[in-house]
């Protein structure tokens, strides 16, 4: 018998998010779901963050889901297609494109190939050969049209949205297709004999329900009920933080990229929105310095079996990751996707939850590879705090990644990575992690033959990139 | 770079992981100026792993640039569109595990969860009725794959099922043609450098001493340098594959040529038999602790389709792998690297995982761990997941007639398998990881062969509301099956038939 009603619990973008895409897989008439709202700061995804991005996979997730791009345009959205980064693995700024780099030449890849042509010297830019920064550099974008063949069609690009517009078109979308909003302030949940939860009442009134899940942020105050599952820190973790935010109005054309800096004790992003540019910043725990922002902790970990019973933690409430790997998201979506894969049938349906609470496990470890790979790999020496990042214990398996890029300049791709080959390699190289050897086939090309490969890969885009629309004429165009 | 390349290379061992490991690397070597030498004993036999191959073998192929016509011809390949399980589940079944998917997706729900709601209500017929390369299978029937994703004729990939003494002569051929040096010996010591314990030299019984910075150890069983050498040890899988011996007869051919492979249970193992263009080989894997080599052979000889061509020829093995696969500057590829049962036709497969492997981490003469390292782990995952597909056939039967049967059904299994089975069984998922040869198509198709069926498919699907894509589809694939050639007449219409 298929679980008629659902329960969600957390009113927030995590929780109208999974109510948009869960009502898209049940039949009308047959089931119902319901978003109990208990207001408050929107921590549902983890970290509040005004802004949020979408990343070139996470578009992938809406379009299976059956949700509309539109949506994510209304919520101030603004394409994006790479991250600057400055003072990172080194001095000055480097542009991290989304997407591919160059092209191979034969069978070998482009990054191994640019490692054989500049010997002990230095490596070129891979921005000058990436689709997505041309296009950055060139303030000109359009997304490629599904049938186009050319190098325009290997654009990978992301976007990013005011979270609290999204909630809001996410809620709007929600409702018109049937999902009822209960809102109120107390909440108690009540589990049955079978640890199961029966029922949960706001405000004194019952709400009932075969499936219930927690979108309330790191509280989790479903799934903290089963005594199994309690929020625990990273076994490796990035360091100790606090954070500030902000929003403010913008009304030059926003720029293509998200910008993020280093300070002597954290970092600072600026991701560009329709209309507004927000604005995170994260220090040292113990930094006194900065009395300008409203700073709090910021408290990162996981939940080890997100899936209990006929309960599920989605978004903030399963794990919260250090905002520099700006996935929050994309597991929340990729979350939502999973769930509806394995959509319960039954109030107790271990099979589910053991492959659901795997994949989740292997997805965050993942995830929370990408944020301390941004510390560990840092070069700014003589700062307690960069100095202190570097020395963090990191886990075997990022080590080994971290170690045979070093080597060979090959990824070790593990199961359900947030980051693609390409997007390690990208983040590697911006990170300032150079391969000592390279692969050996590259030596089959001269290094004329290399250099000839390069210019040609350069110009083509060029041509293709001076083809596009200024941004500013593309997404005014939207608006209309 | 700090170090220098690597300039001298030896395979150790021809035989079918010898030749394929020469004819790749001279290929795609050929820029580097790397000198390959080949080391092979007349006096000592090859093995012939699995004269049955999985689709990826045309990838190969077609990167040497091999004419398939010609290839086919040499060897006297025929078609594979899948392999035939009879007896497996319970006596008197057969399904067959073919190349292709069963069916799209049906409304973002993949297709086996209609059939299993289906089935449920009594409606779906058997799911081979859903899968063009089986229905043509069974009908002896082959043409080549459309190339127009929209066409029915496009759900299917198929392989080949050849002599593998002749492959391996052919690949020599290719191989000598771009010089490879093949030396005639045997190897009588290996010497190691006292450092690093790099094995640096190998003198043979003619006298001859040949020297190299890397060596690939096609020997065979054992692992002449991988084992011998640096003693990197072995992972033993007895308990969950018991099998360890099998006694190969080829037989004169009989009837249309089937484009399939069949595997038949037997008391204690299984039964193979592999149609060819000019005989059918046929060989029976079995359990010594349950059976011996006499009533083993005498029940192969009772299933042959025709006059037997060859003595019986036995063989002994241990299913496992070695623990390091590549260790120092020897890389293991073939027997050397570990045996899994033919059952599922994967050991030139692994063959051409290594060589490719190989090729993409090819070392410089720094040997860089990290490198070593990164090899074994994906070899690993590799053999693993094969493992775990493999003790799936066995495990999931009903079969209670024989005292290896019942231990097969009732041993405690990899917790990997563990959880995709029950995953399986309740609720139609099929688990996916990002390694491993044997996509979703064919855990479903052997899933279901051996009798686990969903019991509680994709709420999704609505009761019926896929009927008439169901019943659409099935009469699709009955109508394209009977558009196709026999296999016999399209062999010769390619011209791949041997004179």
């Amino acid at each position: 018998m298929p679980l008629n009603r659902i329960v969600i619990v957390g009113g927030g973008c995590a929780g109208w998010l999974a109510a948009a895409a869960l009502v898209r897989s049940i039949e009308r008439g047959k089931g119902s779901v319901t978003v109990v709202d208990l207001g408050g700061e929107d921590d549902s995804l983890g970290v509040a963050l005004p802004a949020e991005t979408l990343l070139p996979a996470s578009l992938e997730w809406i379009a299976t889901l059956g949700l509309s791009a539109q949506l994510l345009i209304n919520a101030h959205g603004s394409f994006t297609l790479g991250n600057a980064l400055s003072d990172w693995g080194g001095v000055g700024t480097v542009f991290q494109a989304s997407g591919d780099v160059g092209a191979p030449l034969g069978s070998v890849a482009f990054h191994q190939l640019a490692r054989r042509a500049c010997g002990d010297g230095a490596p070129p830019n891979f921005a000058n050969y990436a689709l997505a920064a041309l296009c950055a550099q060139s303030q000109r974008f359009a997304p490629p049209e599904p049938t186009d063949r050319s190098v325009m069609s290997s654009l990978a690009y992301g976007i990013s949205v005011n979270t609290a517009a999204l909630r809001d078109g996410l809620r709007q979308d929600a409702m018109s297709r049937g999902v009822e909003p209960l809102e109120g302030l107390t909440l108690t949940v009540a589990l049955g004999d079978d640890q199961l939860i029966d029922h949960v009442t706001l405000d004194g009134a019952t709400v009932e329900g075969d499936f219930f899940i927690d979108c309330t942020g790191a509280q989790g105050r479903l799934i903290s009920l089963f005594s199994t599952e309690s929020f625990t820190g990273w076994e490796h973790p990035t360091p100790v933080l606090q954070y500030g935010t902000s929003l403010r109005p913008a009304h030059e054309m926003p720029q293509l990229y998200a910008h993020t800096a280093t300070h002597p004790a954290g970092w600072q992003r600026f991701t560009p929105l329709n209309g507004a540019v927000a604005e995170t910043y994260v220090t040292d725990i113990e930094d006194k310095s900065t009395t300008s922002a409203a700073l709090r902790p910021l408290i990162t970990g996981r939940r080890l079996a997100p899936w209990q019973g006929n309960c599920v933690a989605l978004g903030g409430s399963a794990q919260v990751i250090d905002p520099v790997a700006q996935c929050q998201l994309h597991l929340m979506l990729a979350a939502v996707g999973r769930l509806v894969g394995l959509l319960p049938t039954d109030r107790a349906c271990l099979a589910e939850a053991n492959e659901y609470n795997r994949q989740t496990a292997e997805e965050q470890i993942r995830a929370h590879d990408v944020a301390l790979a941004h510390y560990v790999l840092n070069q700014r020496h003589g700062e307690r705090f960069w100095d202190a990042a570097r020395a963090l214990a990191v886990p075997k398996q990022l080590a080994h990644k971290i170690a045979l890029y070093a080597a060979c300049g090959r990824i070790a791709q593990y199961d359900e990575e947030l980051y693609s080959e390409q997007d390690w390699i990208t983040a590697f190289d911006a990170l300032g992690l150079r391969a000592n050897g390279y692969d050996a086939q590259a030596n089959a090309f001269s290094v004329a033959a290399v250099e000839a490969h390069f210019a040609k890969i350069r110009n083509v885009m060029l041509s293709a990139v001076a083809a596009l629309p200024r941004y500013g004429d593309f997404l005014g165009g939207l608006g209309r | 770079m700090r170090h220098t390349p690597v300039k001298k290379l030896l395979i150790v061992g021809g035989g079918t992981a010898g030749w394929m490991t020469a004819a790749a690397l001279a290929h795609r070597l050929s820029e580097l100026n790397v000198a390959i030498t080949l080391i092979e004993s007349e006096e000592i036999g090859t093995v012939g792993v699995g004269e049955a191959t999985v689709p990826h073998i045309r990838h190969f192929n077609t990167t040497l640039g091999i004419d398939e016509a010609d290839f086919m011809r040499r060897t006297r390949a025929t078609f594979k569109l899948g392999i035939e399980f009879r007896n497996w589940a319970r006596k008197g079944d057969s399904y067959i595990h073919p190349f292709g998917a069963f069916g799209d997706d049906i409304a973002g729900v993949p297709f086996h969860h209609h059939w299993a709601r289906a089935h449920h209500a009594g409606l779906s017929g058997s799911i081979e009725d859903y899968s063009l390369p089986i229905v043509a299978a069974r009908a002896n029937k082959f043409a080549y794959p459309a190339s127009d994703p929209a066409s029915l004729l496009s759900t299917y990939s198929y392989a080949y099922q050849f002599d593998a003494g002749l492959y391996a002569a052919y690949l020599r051929s290719y191989a000598e043609a771009r010089g490879v040096r093949r030396v005639a010996g045997k190897v009588i010591a290996v010497e190691q450098d006292s450092a690093s314990g790099h094995v640096s030299r190998l003198t043979l019984d003619n006298g001859l001493t040949l020297d190299a910075e890397l060596f690939v150890d096609c020997s065979g069983f054992k692992g002449l340098l991988i084992e011998g050498a640096l003693q990197s040890g072995y992972q033993d899988w007895s308990h969950w594959l018991p099998c360890d011996r099998a006694v190969a007869m080829p037989c004169a051919s009989k009837g249309d040529l089937s484009p399939y492979t069949r595997a038949t249970a037997h008391e204690a193992g299984w039964i193979w038999r592999i149609p060819l263009q000019h005989r059918t080989g046929n060989g029976h894997v079995y359990c010594s602790q349950y059976t011996d080599d006499d009533t083993a052979a005498r029940a192969l000889s009772d299933q042959l389709d025709g006059a037997p061509q060859a003595e019986p020829k036995f063989l002994r093995f241990q299913t496992g792998k070695r623990r390091t696969q590549w260790s120092k500057n020897v890389v293991a590829i073939g027997l050397s690297a570990g045996f899994l049962e033919p059952l599922e036709s994967t050991s030139i497969h692994l063959i051409q995982l290594g060589i490719g492997r190989l090729l993409d981490f090819f070392p410089d003469t720094g040997f860089d761990p990290m490198i070593a390292r990164e090899y074994n782990r994906l070899m690993d995952l590799e053999y693993t997941r094969v493992r775990d597909f493999l003790i799936l056939h066995y495990h999931a039967t009903e079969r209670d007639d024989t005292p290896f049967w019942n231990y097969v059904r009732t041993m405690p299994i990899p917790d990997s398998l563990a959880h995709k089975m029950a995953t399986f069984r309740e609720r139609g998922v099929v688990i996916n990881y990002r390694d491993g040869m044997f996509l979703d198509a064919s855990w479903i198709a052997v899933y279901l062969g051996q009798r686990i069926v969903p019991s509680r498919p994709d709420p999704r699907v609505a009761e019926n509301a896929a009927r008439i894509a169901l019943t659409k589809r099935r009469a699709d694939i009955a109508f394209a099956a009977n558009s196709l050639p026999m296999q016999a007449d399209f062999i010769r219409q390619i011209g791949a038939n041997a004179a």
